[in-house]
C-alpha cells in the first residue's frame, strides 16, 4: 500500500467536508456505503490503497481520523448511510461534548487535553501504512475546533512526522459580515499562522467564493451543501492522478513540489470546471468541453475558489492543471501553445513559467456528462489579498481590543497577546514575500554581490 | 509415371553405355540365345550390320527386298525386346534407361568388324542410292549409325553425348540426295542429344523438376519412335516411299525436336559453359536453318547466343546443376520467348505444365500446410534448420523470423540488405540468373514474398502445435493447376491471406498480444507508474547498492510485492512474466556506444547488435574474441561504479509465437526506455525528497536581518524548482507526448494490421520512434542530457550538505545577536554556484541543441522546446 494518505477532518466544517469526500470517493472507486467493493466495479486501474484499507473482511475502510469537540456533525455522519464505513475506533469526540465555543484559544487548549488520545489515533493510523505520504486535513480556520485544534495539530504532526506531508484543505471564512462567529479574524490569524509554518500545503478554499460560485447556480437553499461538494470535488479531483494513476504525479510530493518553489509561499488557489452536481447539472450546463476550453476556463478568475482583489502586478507562481476524461495528448500541447500566445496566464519573472499538465483517467464509476473536466491548482501571489483582508478584519477588531476575553481566560494568552502580534507578523511577512515574488528582483542578490550567474 | 519418378537409391555412374569389352562380351554370348528370346539391341544391330555386308555385296535389287524383310522382323524383335525388357535389372538402377533407346558405340561396331568400312555408292543407281540411304536414315534417326551415314570421325560419344551425335553422309553420295539427307542429319542428332539428356538428368541429383521435365520429353520422344516406326512401315510397305516423303513426314517433328534440344543443350551449357564452349561453333553451324531464322526473329539469334555463353565462360560458370526453380525460369522463360510460334509454344508450355508439376507440389504444400519438403534444394524457400525457435530466446537480431525462412535469391521485403545480399547465390554469367532453386521463376517473382510469407506463417502456427487447415471446402487439393494459369494465382493469394489471417488472430486473439503489449506498455513505460515508486520505495535501500553487490532475487522479490498490492488489472496478469536485471552499463554510456557505432539509428536491424554482448543473459554470439573482451573489461569497470539503482532493468518473457513480436529486438528497445524513463523518475524523486528536506524550519523561517542568508536560500530553492521543473517537463513530454500518442498510434494501427510483417514492422517502428522522439538516437542529445541529469542528481545528493550549511548559518547567525558579518556567506555561494553555473550552461546547450534537431530532423522536439523554454533559465 503505497504512499498513503490520511486524512484528518476537524470540526464542524471539516467533518461535513470530509463525510461529503469520503462519499465521493467511495462512488469514484466503486466502494458502497458499508465499505465493501461493488460487484461491477472490478474494472481495476485505480488506487484505492491510497486512501482505503482492507479489513479482515474485505472492508474498505477509510484512513480518515474524525475529530470534533462537539458530537453534532459526527453523530449525523454515524447515523447516516455511510456510518459503518468508518473505522469507529478512529472518531474522536470530546467527552463532555462543549465544543470550542467558536474560541481559537479554546480549541487550541482542548488540543492540548486531549493530544494523546488524538495522536494515539494518528500514530495507528500512520502506522497501519506502509510508506506514509503525508496528512490531509480538512477543517475550516474561522471557528474553533477547526482553527485551534487544527491549528495545535498541525504543530504535533509537524514536529512528529518532520519528513511527512502535511496539506490542508482549509476554508476561509466569509468577510462580508453577516457571519454568526464575529471572533473569526482572530481564529483566522492565529490560524494562519500555523498553517504558514508548520503546514507545508494550504489549498485555499474562501467561502466567499465557493457562496459566489455556487450561487451562480443555484438558490439558497442547500446552498450549503453544495458547498460541500464543490470542495469534495476538487479534493477528489486534487487527487486523482494518485488514485488513477498514469504516467505521472502518481504521488503527493511530486504535485507540490512543483507547486511551491519557496516553502513559504504553499498556499495554492484551485478552480474545477464543469463544476455540476446532480441537482445543478439540468440548470446550468456547458457545452463544450474541449481541453482548450477547460484550460481557458481554469484560468478565469471568477472561476477560482479564492476570491482576490484583482491586481495588476499578481502573477502565477505556478500551475498544475489535472485534466481528467478522455483527452489526446496532443490537444494539451495545442492548448498550451493558444494559451501562451494569448497570454492568458503570467507568471513570475524569475523562475519556471509552465502549465504543467496531469492527464488523469476519470473513474468508470462515476458517469460524468463532459468529456473533459479540469481542475487547475496554482499558486498565486494574489492570494496575498485574502491575507490582506484578514488582516484588515483583525486589525479593525483589534484596534477596538473587542471579543479578547474569551481568548483570555486561556492559557496561551493569559500572560498577554504577544501571540496575536506574533501571528499578525507572520501574516504581514508571508503577505511581503507574495507581494515580492512579483517583482523580477525577487532572488537578486543582496548589497555588494554581482550577478555572477550567466 | 511418377513411381519412375520418385527417386531409389542408386550409385551414379556417369556412363551407362558399356564398355567395348562387355559389348562384345554380350554381343557374343546373346547372339546364342537370339532365336528364342528377343536379343538385346546391341545384338541386333550387330546382326544387321551383317546382314548389311551381305546387302552392300549382293549389290542387286533383290537384296534391297531381302534387307527389308529383315529390317522388318529386326524390328520385331526390337518390340518383343522391350516387352520383356520390364525384368531387366539395370531398370533399377536406372528407371529412365529402360525407355531409352540405347545408342550403339560407334567404336563397338568398329572393334567388332575391324576398320570401318567406307562405303562407296559410286556407281549405284540412284533410286537404290535412295533406297540405302532411306534405311540408313531410319536408323540413323534413332541414333544408330548405318552404312552411309556414320558418325563424324570427331565424335566422341564419351564426352559429346549431351549436344547430339554427329552424323556425316558418305561422299559418294548423289547430291541432290546428299543435300536432302543433310537436312534430315540435324534430327538424328537432337534424337540422340534429347535422349541423351533425359538418360543423364535421371539421377537423383538432377531434382524432381528436372524428373518430371525428362518424363515429359520421353513421352515425346515416344511419339517420335512412333513416327519412325510408321515410316519404316511405309519404307517397308510402300514402294512409292522416297526421301522427299520422308523428309515431308518429318519435318514437323524436325521443328519439335529442335526446339527440344535448344532447351536441352541451353541447359546442359548453362551447367557446364567451358565444357559446351567448344562445340558451340558446331551446334550453330548445324542449327536448322529454319530455327536459325527463327532464333534471329526472337533476337535469340547465333551470335547472342555465343557472345553469351562466351561471357559465361568468362565469368567462370555458375554454380551446380541446373534444376528446380531454374528449369522453371528457362521453360517459361522460352515459352515466352516463343509465342510467335505456336508449336513451339504450345510444346514448351507442356513441357512447363508437366516439369512444374512437382515444383508446384512443392509449393502447393508450403503455402497450404507451411510444410518444406524439397530434397534437393529446387524450391525458392530454404529453410535453415540450425535456427530453432529456442534462439529466440537470447538472440538479439531476430533471426528467427529474418532467417529461418528465406528466399534462395537472398531478397527480403524491405529490399535486398546487406546481410541477406551474401545468402544469395553468384548469378549464372550475363544472364543474371540464378542458378538452381534460387532462381525464381519469373512469373512467379512477384509473388516470391506472398510465397514465402504463407508458408512461414503456416510453419508458425504448426510449431505452436495447432494444425494447420487439413483440407477446406474450397479448392481440392488433387485438382491439377498450372503455374501458368491465372486460378493457381488465386490459390496463392488465397492461402497467403489464409495464413495470414490464421497467424494474426493466432497472435492478436489467442495469444491476445495487445494485452501483452500494454502490459509492457504497464512496466516499461510506466504507464501507471505508482507500481514503480512503491517498488523504489521497498527497494530503496537495496538499490543503493552497487549493482553487483544488490541482490536481484531480493529485488524481484520486492517488484512482486508492489506488483501484488496493486489492484487486480489485466495488466498484472502478466507479471510473472517480468524479471529484474541489472544492466551491465549504463543508460548513457550504452547509448553512446550505440549510437556511435551506427552513426544515426534510423530503423536499420542489426545495429542494436553492438553491446548486446554487454547486456544481459549470456550475450549474443557472433562477436569477434577481441571486441568480446573489450567489451567484458568496459563491463567490469561499469559494474563496479554503477550504482544498483542506475543498472536497474527490468526483463520481459513470452512464450514462443509472441516472441515473434515481443522479441530481443524489441525488448531491448524496451528497456532502452525505461531506463530513461526511471532514471527520469528517480532525478524527480530525489528533487522532490530535497524538497521535502528543505521544508524545514530551518529553511523556513525567515531570517529578519539577514538578506543575504536568504537570498542565498532562495537562489537554492530557485535552483532545484528550476531543476524539478524541467525533469517533469522531459517526463511529460516523454509520456505525454511521445510515448502516449505513438501507443495510441500503434493500438490503431494493430486493430487495422493486415500482415504478420506489417505487425512486426509497426511495432519496432513504434519504438524506433519513441527512442528517436525521446532523444535517445542522437549523441549530441544524448550526452548533454545525461550531464544535465547528472547535475541535477548530483545537486541532490547534496540536500544535506545544503541543509547543514542553512542550518550552521543560522544558528551561528542567532548566536551573535543577529550579526550579518558572523555568517559569511562566500563560500556558499561559491558552492551553490557551481551547481547553478554548471546547471544553466548544460541547459542552454542542451535548449540549444533540441532546438536544432527540431527544427532538422526530429520535428517531434518542437513540443519540448517549447516546454524547456517554460523553465527559463537566465542566460
Amino acid at each position: 500500500m503505497p504512499r498513503e494518505i490520511v486524512t484528518i477532518q476537524l470540526g464542524q466544517c471539516g467533518n461535513q467536508i470530509g463525510s461529503v469526500f469520503w462519499q465521493r470517493l467511495c462512488a469514484e472507486h466503486g466502494i458502497d456505503e458499508q465499505g465493501i467493493l461493488q460487484e461491477n466495479a472490478n474494472e481495476g486501474g485505480d488506487r484505492k490503497d491510497v486512501f482505503f484499507y482492507q479489513a479482515d473482511d474485505e472492508h474498505y475502510i477509510p484512513r480518515a481520523v474524525l475529530i470534533d469537540l462537539e458530537p453534532r456533525v459526527i453523530n449525523n455522519i454515524r447515523s447516516s448511510a455511510y456510518a459503518k464505513l468508518y473505522n469507529p475506533e478512529n472518531i474522536f469526540m470530546s467527552k463532555d461534548g462543549g465544543g470550542a465555543g467558536n474560541n481559537w484559544a479554546m480549541g487550541y487548549a482542548a488540543g492540548e487535553r486531549t493530544y494523546e488520545e488524538v495522536m494515539e489515533i494518528i500514530d495507528r493510523e500512520a502506522e497501519g501504512s506502509d510508506s506514509l505520504e503525508g496528512f490531509m486535513m480538512m477543517h475550516s480556520i474561522g471557528g474553533g475546533t477547526g482553527s485551534g485544534l487544527g491549528s495545535f495539530l498541525l504543530e504535533r504532526l509537524n514536529d512528529k512526522f518532520p519528513k511527512k506531508l502535511i496539506q490542508t484543505y482549509s476554508v476561509f471564512p466569509n468577510v462580508q459580515g453577516g457571519s454568526e462567529v464575529i471572533v473569526q479574524p482572530y481564529n483566522s490569524l492565529l490560524a494562519i499562522k500555523r498553517l504558514v509554518n508548520h503546514a507545508d500545503s494550504v489549498v485555499v478554499l474562501d467561502n466567499n467564493a465557493l457562496t459566489r460560485i455556487t450561487a451562480d447556480s443555484k438558490q439558497n437553499e442547500g446552498a450549503h451543501d453544495l458547498k460541500n461538494q464543490l470542495v469534495a470535488t476538487v479534493m477528489a479531483a486534487s487527487t486523482q492522478t494518485l488514485r488513477y494513476p498514469g504516467y505521472m504525479n502518481n504521488d503527493l510530493v511530486g504535485i507540490i513540489a512543483s507547486l511551491i518553489p519557496t516553502p513559504r509561499c504553499h498556499f495554492l488557489m484551485t478552480s474545477y470546471t464543469p463544476f455540476t452536481t446532480d441537482q445543478i447539472e439540468k440548470v446550468k450546463s456547458i457545452r463544450k468541453t474541449t481541453v482548450l476550453d477547460v484550460m481557458r476556463r481554469l484560468l478565469q478568475p471568477k472561476n477560482r475558489m479564492v476570491s482576490t482583489v484583482p491586481s495588476k502586478t499578481a502573477c502565477y507562481i505556478s500551475i498544475l492543471n489535472i485534466i481528467q476524461g478522455d483527452v489526446d495528448p496532443t490537444d494539451v500541447h495545442q492548448s498550451l501553445l493558444r494559451i501562451r500566445e494569448r497570454q492568458l496566464a503570467t507568471f513570475i519573472p524569475w523562475g519556471p513559467a509552465s502549465i504543467q499538465v496531469a492527464l488523469t483517467r476519470r473513474s468508470p464509476y462515476v458517469a460524468s456528462s463532459h468529456r473533459v473536466s479540469g481542475l487547475m491548482l496554482a499558486n498565486h501571489t494574489s492570494v496575498a489579498s485574502i491575507f490582506r483582508r484578514t488582516l484588515d478584519q483583525y486589525d479593525r477588531l483589534r484596534t477596538r481590543k473587542a471579543f479578547l476575553d474569551g481568548y483570555k481566560k486561556e492559557k496561551m494568552f493569559a500572560n498577554g497577546l504577544e501571540e496575536f502580534d506574533d501571528a499578525r507578523g507572520v501574516v504581514e511577512e508571508l503577505l511581503n514575500e507574495y507581494k515580492a515574488c512579483e517583482s523580477p528582483d525577487y532572488i537578486s542578490y543582496g548589497t555588494g554581490e554581482g550577478e555572477p550567474a550567466g | 509415371m511418377s513411381s519412375l519418378l520418385t527417386p531409389r537409391p542408386s550409385s551414379r555412374t556417369s556412363r551407362l553405355t558399356l564398355s567395348t569389352k562387355q559389348i562384345n562380351k554380350i554381343a557374343g554370348t546373346i547372339a546364342s540365345v537370339r532365336a528364342t528370346r528377343g536379343a538385346p539391341p546391341r545384338s541386333e544391330v550387330d546382326e544387321d550390320l551383317d546382314e548389311d555386308e551381305e546387302d552392300v555385296n549382293g549389290n542387286d535389287m533383290e537384296i534391297k527386298i531381302t534387307r527389308r524383310t529383315t529390317t522388318s522382323t529386326g524390328r520385331g524383335r526390337e518390340s518383343i525386346r522391350e516387352q520383356s525388357f520390364i525384368a531387366e535389372s539395370s531398370f533399377v538402377r536406372a528407371p529412365l534407361n529402360s525407355r531409352v533407346a540405347v545408342q550403339p558405340s560407334p567404336r563397338a561396331k568398329k572393334s567388332s568388324k575391324g576398320k570401318a568400312r567406307e562405303e562407296s555408292l559410286k556407281g549405284v543407281p540412284i533410286e537404290i542410292q535412295e533406297a540405302f540411304i532411306l534405311e540408313d536414315l531410319l536408323f540413323v534417326l534413332m541414333g544408330i549409325p548405318g552404312t552411309y551415314i556414320t558418325h563424324h570421325p570427331d565424335y566422341n560419344p564419351e564426352e559429346d553425348d549431351l549436344d547430339g551425335a554427329q552424323f556425316v553422309v558418305s561422299n559418294t553420295l548423289d547430291l541432290s540426295l546428299r543435300d536432302l539427307v543433310d537436312r534430315i542429319l540435324p534430327l538424328a542428332k537432337y534424337y540422340t542429344a534429347i535422349a541423351a539428356f533425359i538418360e543423364r538428368r535421371s539421377h537423383l541429383d538432377f531434382g524432381l523438376v528436372n524428373h518430371a521435365l525428362c518424363a515429359s520429353i520421353r513421352d515425346m520422344l515416344k511419339d517420335y519412335l512412333t513416327l519412325v516406326s510408321q515410316l519404316e512401315h511405309a519404307f517397308i510397305s510402300s514402294s512409292t516411299f522416297s526421301l522427299q516423303k520422308l523428309f515431308f513426314y518429318i519435318h514437323p517433328t524436325m521443328h519439335t525436336l529442335a526446339t527440344l534440344f535448344s532447351l536441352t543443350s541451353e541447359l546442359v551449357h548453362a551447367e557446364d559453359p567451358e565444357e559446351g564452349d567448344s562445340d558451340i561453333e558446331l551446334v550453330m553451324e548445324e542449327e536448322d536453318e529454319e530455327e536459325r531464322r527463327r532464333n534471329e526473329e526472337l533476337g535469340l539469334g547465333g551470335e547472342g547466343l555465343k557472345a553469351l555463353l562466351g561471357e559465361m565462360k568468362g565469368s567462370g560458370g555458375g554454380g551446380g546443376i541446373v534444376k528446380g526453380g531454374e528449369v522453371v525460369a528457362v521453360l517459361w522463360e522460352r515459352m515466352m520467348n516463343t509465342s510467335g510460334d505456336p508449336t513451339a509454344h504450345q510444346l514448351y508450355r507442356k513441357l512447363l505444365r508437366d516439369a512444374s508439376r512437382p515444383y508446384t507440389q512443392m509449393l502447393t504444400r508450403w503455402i497450404k500446410m507451411g510444410h518444406l519438403s524439397d530434397p534437393y534444394d529446387e524450391f525458392m524457400v530454404k529453410e535453415s534448420k540450425f535456427i530453432n525457435r529456442g534462439t529466440l530466446e537470447m538472440d538479439y537480431t531476430d533471426e528467427y523470423w529474418d532467417r529461418r525462412y528465406t528466399l534462395r535469391d537472398g531478397s527480403t521485403i524491405s529490399g535486398p540488405t546487406k546481410r541477406h545480399q551474401g545468402s544469395a547465390p553468384a548469378t549464372r554469367g550475363a544472364g543474371g540468373r540464378l542458378p538452381g532453386g534460387a532462381c525464381i521463376p519469373p512469373l512467379l517473382d512477384a509473388w516470391k514474398h506472398k510465397i514465402l510469407l504463407a508458408g512461414k506463417y503456416l510453419n508458425v502456427i504448426r510449431e505452436c502445435g495447432i494444425e494447420t487447415r487439413e483440407e477446406e471446402g474450397g479448392v481440392p487439393q488433387d485438382e491439377e493447376c498450372y503455374l501458368d494459369d491465372d486460378q493457381f494465382y488465386t490459390r496463392v493469394e488465397d492461402a497467403y491471406q489464409y495464413a495470414n489471417r490464421t497467424l494474426l488472430q493466432l497472435l492478436l486473439k489467442d495469444q491476445s498480444l495487445v494485452p501483452r503489449l500494454r502490459s509492457l506498455k504497464y512496466y516499461f513505460f510506466l504507464a501507471q507508474s505508482s507500481f514503480l515508486t512503491h517498488f523504489l520505495d521497498l527497494a530503496h535501500s537495496e538499490l543503493r547498492k552497487s549493482s553487483k553487490s544488490a541482490s536481484i532475487v531480493k529485488l524481484q522479490s520486492l517488484l512482486y510485492l508492489s506488483l501484488n498490492m496493486n489492484f487486480n488489472s489485466e495488466e498484472v496478469e502478466f507479471r510473472e512474466d517480468i524479471k529484474v536485471t541489472m544492466a551491465s552499463s549504463g543508460l548513457y554510456e550504452w547509448l553512446l556506444k550505440v549510437v556511435s557505432v551506427s552513426g544515426a539509428i534510423g530503423g536499420e536491424d542489426g545495429e542494436w547488435d553492438i553491446g548486446v554482448g554487454g547486456s544481459s543473459a549470456g550475450g549474443a554470439g557472433g562477436e569477434d574474441g577481441e571486441g568480446k573482451r573489450r567489451e567484458d573489461k568496459d563491463k567490469d569497470r561499469d559494474k563496479k561504479a554503477m550504482a544498483a539503482m542506475d543498472a536497474l532493468s527490468l526483463d520481459y518473457t513470452v512464450k514462443f509465437p509472441l516472441s515473434l513480436v515481443i522479441s530481443r529486438k524489441t525488448i531491448l528497445r524496451y528497456q532502452l526506455l525505461f531506463r530513461f524513463l526511471l532514471h527520469l523518475k528517480h532525478v524527480e524523486q530525489n528533487l522532490c525528497s530535497m524538497w521535502i528536506d528543505q521544508k524545514a524550519a530551518v529553511w523556513r523561517t525567515p531570517v529578519r536581518g539577514h538578506p543575504e542568508l536568504e537570498k542565498w536560500r532562495a537562489r537554492v530553492f530557485l535552483l532545484r524548482a528550476r531543476m524539478l521543473t524541467y525533469v517533469q517537463q522531459i517526463l511529460a513530454f516523454a509520456t505525454f507526448e511521445v510515448l502516449e500518442p505513438n501507443w495510441r498510434k500503434l493500438e490503431e494501427k494493430l486493430t487495422k494490421v493486415q500482415t504478420v510483417d506489417q505487425l512486426l514492422k509497426d511495432h519496432v517502428d513504434f519504438l524506433d520512434t519513441c527512442l528517436k522522439e525521446c532523444m535517445l538516437t542522437s549523441s549530441k542529445l544524448l550526452r548533454v542530457l545525461s550531464r544535465l541529469l547528472q547535475t541535477c542528481s548530483t545537486f541532490a545528493l547534496y540536500t544535506s550538505t545544503f541543509t547543514k550549511s542553512a542550518n550552521q548559518a543560522l544558528s551561528t547567525f542567532q548566536n551573535s545577536g543577529e550579526d550579518p558579518g558572523s555568517v559569511p556567506m562566500d563560500k556558499r555561494w561559491d558552492f551553490l554556484f557551481k551547481f547553478e553555473q554548471n546547471f544553466n550552461h548544460s541547459f542552454k546547450v542542451h535548449l540549444d541543441c533540441v532546438q536544432y534537431f527540431a527544427s532538422s530532423e526530429n520535428v517531434a522536439l518542437l513540443a519540448l522546446v517549447v516546454r524547456l523554454n517554460n523553465v527559463r533559465v537566465p542566460s
